[in-house]
């Protein structure tokens, strides 16, 4: 750490390492004295929605035993890194998504339920975390976080492949990728003279007077302003509400800490600190829905560093082929054969389910006022939108649920639906669960039995 | 003249006799395809209704259980498109439709199959689509409200406060919808997480540019710009602020204040200076409020309540071609047009399209918008080599290359010269680095990028350049297909259909067959009853260019090196140095087969390399590049993607480019004068 201005700062002895925490520096000491308690989150249900690329290979994602009533007794070898967590988890086999798949029909999709039309730019409606956000944000200082990995190679600005998160049909969300900017997001109020009360009344008041000469047709991005305006006034008035909450939480300072500015450089650092900002968030009740992109929906990332592993995740995606010549190839790397290809192939998700294990676990260590842990509260979906990457397979995608969602899930489930399911019906279930009043999402009317 | 589409010929007859010949079928079902049953003897009288009466029943027998209602497969519902009139509204649908049935990829062999007479029928539809009238539409369309790109951000507040550096580099990745560029109004989203950064951005920039004593020279220009009265002099404090806050409102909003926006201006000054902050810091505090206004930060246009279309009044015709043409705010000499109400009158409109064109703003037609079109910004980012195995490859190399590319389009433009020039110059833009690197040429002295003649007929126009010829090819391997369907694609606007899926690669098996050159490989797959309908259009053309590496170096052979056990078999022993296996001793052995870059076109004509290429592509699909051009630099002109209501539009274009030798200024006059360019009408509902 370096050392500026330590002494002004409140430090905090935590995992091993000597914190600030910037959000004391800030904080009028006047207002945290008068500040509740803290914020009433018992049994507060947590959505989040982990995205991965690429899809899986085929047969590596159901359970290898399963007993009576489908409870899971081992999960099988390249899912091996979740079976300390195989009692809180739901893996439904034969779940798709009728209208949209692979990775421009379904990134954009997979929690809309609709189809993407490339013309409009529109994913059919708002997403399930969206209208969660809508339902549950109001308590919370964001109504929402999105997260993704910042995306290498081609693709990376294609908008369909990097959008899973829609606030209306044609309105994809932006995301954040640098965990500084999301630690800043939750824990450090705006500040600087712009955004002064007295400045946002004002532009406020000038974008009201716009509404007058603006056409009809415009009148949203009018309100895509106000609402983003009203965002930050928000961020304001809750930060110093909660100052003082969250430095009387002993078990969040101690873990948190602000990151550096930019992107990490080891690709694992990177995944956990942004797991980690999850957690925070949660735990913090900074939000109550995250969406995080493990990458974009064609990842072309190298995973070299996976001890075995060579060539890129999308060119191992097609498994079958292992001449090394597909499009998707980089021409340098090659394989003896299909196994090989397929294995590392799997490697690099198996990589991947390691980073879902370390949120798990983390969210298992957590404590809530309720006496259960955080993922006792929490729901959180994990899943690809192609059910065999190779074949671009639209059906049976791998997809589970972590948590018990306030032990409204019966967990530690397979479910083998006989005919082809819609996701949709498990985002109505969890959507219900949230404590969100919808008897509908996409197509669905049946929510999922969990 | 109707939009030519895949088919060249008006007529229908021959329209069949093309779908026939690429479906493979017998003679004896041409000769069926000119039956009366099938189609009206005269389809020039065909209208849309008559060939919807003959394609719906086929669209129901044969694909709505896939496209339908009920599963939309793909995301396509044939059902529901049947009644979008007129059918132009989904044409690229329609003709993804009438392709995929015409070559046979759809329906599913696991289906039941229309005959060929029925798949014939088909083209019926296409043929509508490509005879429709468009004299029958009046639209120019409505450029939505929208914020300012990245990239426009940064050059307006470059020429707003004389920013030096980018308050963009940190915000999140501008993303690209289907039109392909980055100002389109669907894609610019104003969200929370933006407005945080747009309040950081003002902040910063007011500091840094207007410190109390400025120092560097840009501070002095910031300075000169905003502080244009000062207290003193015969003036007031009020009056100084009241004429420096009006200014400086009139450039950030890009018209002249509303005298509400004036009274709020004044009001946050004075309770800053009742707060007892001095003259300069008061106006500060105001510019920060300006700068993250929605009149700053988004493209606003007054609205008139009417039915009819209407003409954009003199500011916002100001700020249309400032972002067009210099993705950035107008100056000077624009707001005075606009402020007197000249700016639309023909000669003066004229006048200031010279001038722009020749300040060195406009080079974001290059850098942007040729860049975005033509793919050319992701070198060095995407396009990119592992400088460790490659030290050649260095990032001012891969600069030139863009610079290349770009500067060269700047010139096309600025020396007014056809739009084929694209294709085939004898000219380009090198420095000595990208000369000797690239392209073997000595005698090229120093980093500056000039102006070089080129002899070589290979090697001018953007085909024969790095930027192109590295975006177009795998990781250090070329591919015929990625650069046949560019041209295709990119150049031409006639992109092949997709694959069908799990086509998308060489199968196994043919790749294993080590015996044949990439070429044969890439024959035999494209025998393949699905694959060739489409790979006979595009390999032969990526095909001519093998005779350009991965990078654009030239070659006449491919090179093979392959590792052998015995120094017998060797050409080439090399000794490895490895603290493991010290001074061991590899073989090698060296291949060379010379490259065969002759190719046919579907039409029959044959060229070879690069040169016949594009000889050919001038000759034959001229009308298309013009077509592309037109169409590209209308989207982004307009900030949109176009729609079939713009047709007219861009017909009127072309013909203008047509009378003047499809110069690229009379290209842009003809965008300015467009009707899209020119008017708005109110979009019949609000969809949001």
């Amino acid at each position: 750490m370096p050392a500026r201005q330590v002494s002004r700062r409140t430090i905090l002895r935590g995992l091993g390492a000597t914190i600030a925490l910037p959000l004391l520096d800030v904080m009028p000491p006047a207002v945290a004295a008068q500040a509740p308690a803290g914020p009433a989150t018992a049994g507060a249900r947590r959505l989040a929605y982990l995205y991965f690329p690429n899809g899986i290979a085929r047969g590596s994602w159901h359970p290898e035993k399963t007993g009576p009533d489908g409870r899971i007794l081992k999960l099988n070898e390249w899912m091996s890194p979740l079976e300390p967590f195989k009692d809180v988890l739901v893996i439904p086999k034969n779940v798709w998504t009728p209208l949209g798949n692979g990775h421009v029909g379904g990134t954009p999709t997979w929690l809309t339920g609709f189809d993407y039309d490339r013309q409009s730019i529109s994913a059919g409606g708002r997403s399930a975390d969206q209208i969660a956000a809508r339902h549950l944000g109001g308590e919370t200082l964001l109504p929402s976080l999105e997260l993704s990995l910042k995306g290498e190679g081609f693709f990376s600005n294609s908008l369909p492949r990097n959008s899973i998160s829609w606030a209306a049909a044609d309105r994809p969300l932006p995301r954040e990728v640098e965990p500084r900017s999301v630690f800043d997001r939750m824990f450090r109020p705006p500040s600087g003279g712009a955004s002064h009360r007295s400045v946002l009344d004002a532009v406020l008041d000038e974008a009201n007077a716009l509404r007058g000469v603006a056409s009809q047709a415009d009148q949203y991005r009018l309100d895509e302003y106000f609402e983003s305006i009203r965002a930050l006034e928000r961020r304001i008035e809750f930060s110093e509400q909660r100052s003082r909450a969250m430095r009387n939480d002993q078990a969040l300072t101690d873990t948190l800490a602000a990151p550096d500015p930019g992107i990490p450089s080891d690709h694992e650092e990177y995944v956990r600190l942004m797991m980690d900002l999850v957690v925070a968030a949660f735990q913090s009740d900074a939000t109550r829905v995250v969406t995080f992109m493990l990458d974009h929906g064609q990842s072309n990332r190298y995973f070299n560093f996976i001890p075995g592993v060579r060539g890129t995740w999308h060119a191992l995606s097609h498994y079958k082929n292992a001449s090394g010549k597909t499009e998707d190839d980089d021409g340098v790397t090659s394989w003896s054969s299909p196994e090989e290809k397929y294995r590392m192939y799997s490697e690099v998700i198996r990589w991947h389910h390691r980073q879902v294990a370390y949120l798990l676990g983390r969210l298992t260590a957590i404590r809530e006022p309720d006496g259960g842990t955080l993922l006792d509260n929490s729901m959180i979906v994990y899943g690809a939108t192609l059910g065999d990457g190779n074949e671009h397979d639209p059906h049976d995608l791998p997809t589970l649920i972590a948590g018990r969602g306030g032990h409204t899930i019966k967990s530690g489930r397979a479910l083998d639906f006989a005919e082809p399911t819609d996701l949709s019906d498990l985002h109505l279930a969890l959507l219900q669960r949230a404590g969100v009043p919808i008897d509908t999402f996409g197509h669905s009317t049946s929510p999922l039995i969990l | 003249m109707p939009h030519k589409h895949r088919f060249s010929t008006p007529f229908l007859a021959s329209v069949l006799l093309v779908s026939i010949g690429v479906m493979g079928a017998s003679p004896a079902h041409a000769q069926g395809a000119t039956n009366q049953q099938v189609v009206s003897p005269d389809p020039g009288m065909m209208d849309e209704r008559a060939a919807l009466g003959l394609v719906r029943p086929l669209v129901e027998t044969y694909c709505v259980t896939c496209h339908g209602e009920q599963t939309q497969t793909a995301g396509i519902n044939l059902a529901a498109l049947l009644d979008e009139r007129p059918l132009v509204r989904n044409r690229e649908i329609w003709t993804r439709v009438t392709d995929a049935v015409e070559v046979g990829k759809m329906p599913p062999a696991t289906v039941p199959q229309p005959t060929p007479r029925e798949r014939q029928t088909f083209a019926a539809l296409s043929h509508t689509i490509e005879n429709f009238d468009y004299s029958t539409i009046d639209d120019p369309g409505f450029e939505r409200m929208r914020r300012l790109t990245h990239r426009e951000l940064d050059n307006t507040l470059r020429d707003l406060v004389a920013a030096d550096f980018s308050v963009t580099d940190r915000f999140p990745t501008e993303l690209t919808g289907s039109s392909g560029f980055d100002n389109s109004a669907n894609t610019l989203f104003f969200e929370s997480t933006l407005m945080e950064r747009y309040i950081a951005a003002a902040e910063r920039v007011v500091e840094l540019m207007l410190p109390n004593q400025p120092t560097t020279e840009a501070q002095r220009r910031a300075h000169a710009m905003v502080f244009v009265a000062t207290p003193g002099h015969g003036l007031t404090d009020d009056q100084a602020a009241d004429q420096v806050l009006r200014r400086f409102m009139e450039r950030a909003y890009r018209r002249l204040p509303s005298e509400d926006d004036v009274d709020r201006a004044r009001g946050q000054y004075r309770a800053a200076r009742q707060s007892g902050q001095p003259f300069a810091e008061s106006i500060k505090v105001v510019l920060q409020a300006v700068l993250i206004s929605p009149k700053f930060l988004l493209r606003v246009e007054e609205a008139r309540d009417t039915p009819e279309s209407y003409a954009v009044d003199d500011w916002e015709l100001a700020s249309r071609l400032s972002y067009f043409l210099w993705a950035s705010m107008p100056d000077a000499k624009l707001r005075a047009h606009a402020a007197d109400g000249t700016l639309s009158e023909s000669d003066v409109l004229a006048g200031q399209i010279d001038r722009m064109l020749a300040d060195p703003r406009a080079d974001t037609l290059g850098s942007i918008f040729a860049a975005q079109w033509l793919g050319f910004q992701h070198v060095g980012t995407r396009i990119w080599l592992d400088p460790i195995d490659n030290p050649w490859c260095t990032d001012t190399l891969m600069t030139a290359m863009r610079r290349e590319t770009s500067m060269f389009f700047m010139s096309l433009v600025r020396d007014n010269q056809p739009v084929r020039r694209l294709l085939d110059a004898d000219y380009t833009y090198l420095n000595e680095e990208l000369a000797t690197t690239l392209y073997g040429m000595e005698g090229i002295t120093g980093a500056q990028m000039r102006r070089v003649w080129v002899t070589d007929p290979n090697r001018g126009g953007i085909l024969g350049h790095g930027s192109i010829l590295a975006l177009t090819s795998n990781y250090k391997d070329t591919s015929p297909v990625k650069r046949g369907h560019y041209v295709l694609d990119t150049i031409l606007g006639t992109p092949p259909p997709p694959p069908p899926p799990g086509a998308g690669v060489l199968s196994e098996e043919v790749a294993d067959l080590k015996q044949l050159s990439f070429r044969e490989k890439v024959e035999l797959h494209a025998s393949h009853p699905t694959c060739r309908a489409c790979h006979r259009r595009i390999d032969p053309i990526g095909f001519s260019l093998e005779n350009f590496d991965y990078f654009g170096r030239w070659r006449d052979s491919y090179h093979f090196r392959e590792r052998v056990d015995t120094e017998a078999e060797a050409d080439e022993i090399r000794t490895v140095e490895d603290t493991d296996v010290f001074n061991e001793k590899r073989y090698y052995k060296n291949t060379y087969t010379p490259i065969a870059a002759k190719g046919t076109l579907p039409s029959g004509t044959a060229f070879d390399g690069p040169a016949g290429l594009k000889r050919t592509l001038l000759a034959e699909r001229h009308d298309d590049l013009v077509r592309q051009t037109v169409s590209k630099m209308l989207s982004y002109a307009l900030g949109r993607q176009l729609e079939y209501y713009d047709e007219p539009a861009v017909q009127e274009i072309i013909a203008a480019l047509e009378a003047d030798d499809y110069r690229f200024q009379t290209l842009i006059r003809a965008i300015v004068d467009s009707y899209p360019f020119r008017y708005k009408k109110n979009p019949a509902e609000a969809t949001h």
